[in-house]
């Protein structure tokens, strides 16, 4: 409780008139400061009940219209204030924003002693990259004599993130990315990466980078640097083909691999990594930027992640579908063994001279996807001398034989290859879906992924809709029942 | 940083500053009526004009102001000492004056009852340091006293209000990747343990 201005006149007028009754020697007036005094008390007793009274009856709710945000993004608060009866004291419920929300004025609501309810709304921004939590809203309470504050209400937390996905089921698909790249700080402390230099956090670090310790000592929020032997360079190459427009208007392939495109962008800017990025439309090439670790190179693949769309297909280009993949190919090097084979031990042999010419034109097998424009992006990348550790591929299961060639290709000039996959079938309108039949195409693609990550120094990865897998998973069961009646 | 603002400053609201206007209750014009003819009874006129002069007072200024301007002019109208039932009148006219604050509360009673308590309690102990020592240890009595149940009455407020934090077993705590202002526990706006971050 606060005594205000006029209650504490009022105690100095007590003070006033008992010391005026000693020095006048005048009893009565003793009787009127106590008179004043006792009026005092009982304005403070009928303050506390009416404060207690609110304190039973007071419904604080601060909300967020969402709980994520992007670094300097804006987010409507809401403040709502509710008592079960009128109260006998003024209200003022202010906000407890977190010290990281950036706001003109404090969000308050006052509620008059003849209201039962107050709103108010404001858009705060949010600078500081982390999760900021609310503190209850203060509740000041007053009368003319005096006041009290009351914290109370929900505490809601804001996450603000560098990174911002509006699809929630990457999260462990960006998670893999993460750590099939070592791009995660866990890995960067645990395996060799030096410690570098201390900086003080600024907004898109992440909150996990943070160095309590020395926070602890300098008093101001610290970053650590880690800092590899070696730069590492990073190439996604995303497909945007016409095929990767498929599913609802939404949430497209494309949508699926571009969220997890973005993140990993984000997670090589944390890192400090060198990234290049190359587009792949119907058409062939469309964005070819070399790797670089700029600020702006990485604000420049974001950019082009967020508007690129699918494009459309031109001419219709004839492919093997998923469902026909049988598996690896021969190697270059296998197929120049059997030739020398068949030279040697069956020279002249009619076996050997029909074999030879064929395995010959299966040398060339290469330049049938020369027109593929994954492989034909890939080669002009190595072309070009552009060898980076890594070559990370967003695309789909549509041209299963051309991308498997394109990542043999690419193997050759990266040290890893990673190929983030989008199961067609899951984003297919099923509209009197044969379970066996999709199953046996997920089944296929499946096959498909983990003939890629069988491949030495590759890695495939799958990203689409979890609730149509789930429902994918249920149809397969059911199905299974309904055989298990039958037979 | 911006909108680095503390909690503290952020829990002075705009009541802090506001002057919020006293409610007249419909008893305190019955009081104060009752004050004049009460004034006009044990004085005459001059004690009626001076009954209208604290109805000013207490119309401009408040309850507090008009009792103290009362007494002076009581002292004014008995310059030789006021006599026991003059004393008594213009003595219970200020209780009910004093009580008319009790007036217009949803539990009026109760609030009633504490400030005859409380009349009774000041009064009597004025009365005994009056007979037993000297009135300037009277008045030392009576203001100690005061200042005891107002500190008693905010002590009250604070355990009913769940404000008393136990600062001997809080200890500074802190979540890692998470800020903001952790003193969620209720603050009457002294610093706890949670504001010191």
């Amino acid at each position: 409780m606060r005594p205000r201005r006029r209650a504490i006149t009022t105690g100095v007028l007590v003070v006033f008139l008992a010391s005026l009754a000693v020095v006048l020697a005048r009893p009565l007036l003793l009787a009127g400061a106590l008179l004043i005094g006792t009026w005092l008390l009982l304005r403070q007793y009928r303050f506390v009940s009416a404060v207690s009274t609110i304190d039973d009856s007071i419904a604080v709710d601060q909300t967020l219209e969402t709980e994520t945000v992007a670094p300097n993004g804006s987010v409507p608060v809401t403040l709502e204030v509710t008592v079960d009866q009128s109260p006998a004291l003024a209200l003022e419920a202010v906000a407890g924003l977190p010290v990281a929300a950036n706001v003109e004025r404090p969000l308050t609501v006052s509620i008059d002693r003849r209201e039962r309810t107050g709103t108010a709304e404001m858009s705060v921004q949010w600078p500081v990259s982390g999760t900021h939590r609310f503190t209850g809203a203060s509740v000041v309470a007053a009368d003319e004599l005096f006041s009290e504050t009351i914290t109370t209400g929900s505490t809601p937390t804001m996450t603000v993130s560098g990174y911002m996905s509006r699809i929630s089921e990457i999260t462990a698909a960006v998670d893999r990315v993460a750590v099939t790249m070592e791009t995660s700080d866990a890995y960067r402390r645990e395996s060799g990466f030096e410690p570098n230099e201390l900086r003080q956090y600024t907004w898109g670090d992440t909150p996990s980078r943070i160095d309590w310790n020395v926070t602890a000592r300098l008093g101001n929020l610290h970053i650590r640097d880690y800092e590899s032997g070696t730069t590492r360079r990073t190439t996604l190459v995303v497909d945007h083909r016409a095929t990767l427009s498929d599913g609802g208007p939404t949430n497209t392939k494309l949508d699926y691999l571009c969220e997890v495109a973005l993140a990993t962008n984000d997670d090589l800017q944390n890192a400090g990594d060198a990234i290049g990025l190359l587009t792949v439309g119907d058409g062939g090439l469309t964005t070819q930027l070399s790797t670089r670790s700029s600020q702006e190179q990485y604000e420049t693949i974001r950019k082009q992640l967020l508007s690129i769309e699918p494009t459309t297909a031109t001419d219709h280009v004839p492919h093997l579908s998923i469902g026909t993949w049988t598996g690896p190919e021969r190697t270059d090097t296998d197929l120049r063994r059997r030739i020398e084979e068949l030279e040697r031990n069956e020279a002249g042999d009619a076996f050997a001279s029909t074999l030879v010419p064929y395995y010959e034109r299966q040398l060339t097998y290469e330049e049938r996807f020369s027109d593929d424009p994954i492989v034909a992006a890939v080669k002009s990348m190595l072309i070009q001398g552009v060898t980076p550790n890594w070559t990370v591929f967003f695309t789909d299961d549509s041209y299963p034989v051309e991308l498997y060639q394109a990542v043999k290709i690419a193997r050759r000039g990266s040290t890893h290859v990673l190929v983030v996959l989008t199961p067609t079938v899951l984003f297919e309108t099923w509209t009197d879906p044969d379970a066996r039949t999709v199953y046996d195409r997920y089944t296929a693609f499946e096959e498909y992924r983990r003939s890629l990550a069988e491949l030495d120094r590759v890695d495939a990865i799958e990203v689409g809709p979890t609730d149509r897998f789930n429902i994918l998973l249920a149809s397969i069961r059911g199905q299974r029942r309904r055989d298990g009646v039958v037979q | 940083m911006t909108g680095d603002r503390s909690t503290t400053q952020r829990r002075n609201g705009i009541l802090r500053g506001r002057e919020i206007s006293p409610k007249r209750p419909l008893a305190g014009y019955f009081a104060v009526g009752l004050l004049v003819v009460a004034f006009a009874g044990v004085a005459g006129l001059s004690g009626g004009l001076a009954g209208v002069a604290i109805a000013a007072i207490w119309y401009g200024f408040g309850i507090p102001y008009a009792i103290a301007v009362g007494y002076v002019l009581l002292l004014g109208l008995f310059p030789d000492g006021i006599d026991p039932v003059s004393f008594g009148i213009t003595g219970g006219v200020m209780v009910v004056f004093v009580c008319s604050a009790a007036t217009g509360s949803r539990s009026w009673l109760r609030i009633l009852g504490f400030a005859l308590t409380m009349i009774a309690v000041l009064g009597g102990l004025a009365w005994w340091l009056l007979t037993v020592w000297t009135l300037w240890i009277a008045a030392g009595g009576g203001l100690a006293v005061l200042g005891l149940l107002a500190y008693g009455l905010h002590r009250y407020e604070l355990v009913r209000l769940g404000l008393v934090s136990d600062e001997r077993s809080a200890s500074p705590s802190s979540t890692a990747g998470v800020t903001g202002d952790t003193s969620a526990s209720r603050s009457s706006g002294r610093p706890d343990v949670g504001d010191r971050r």
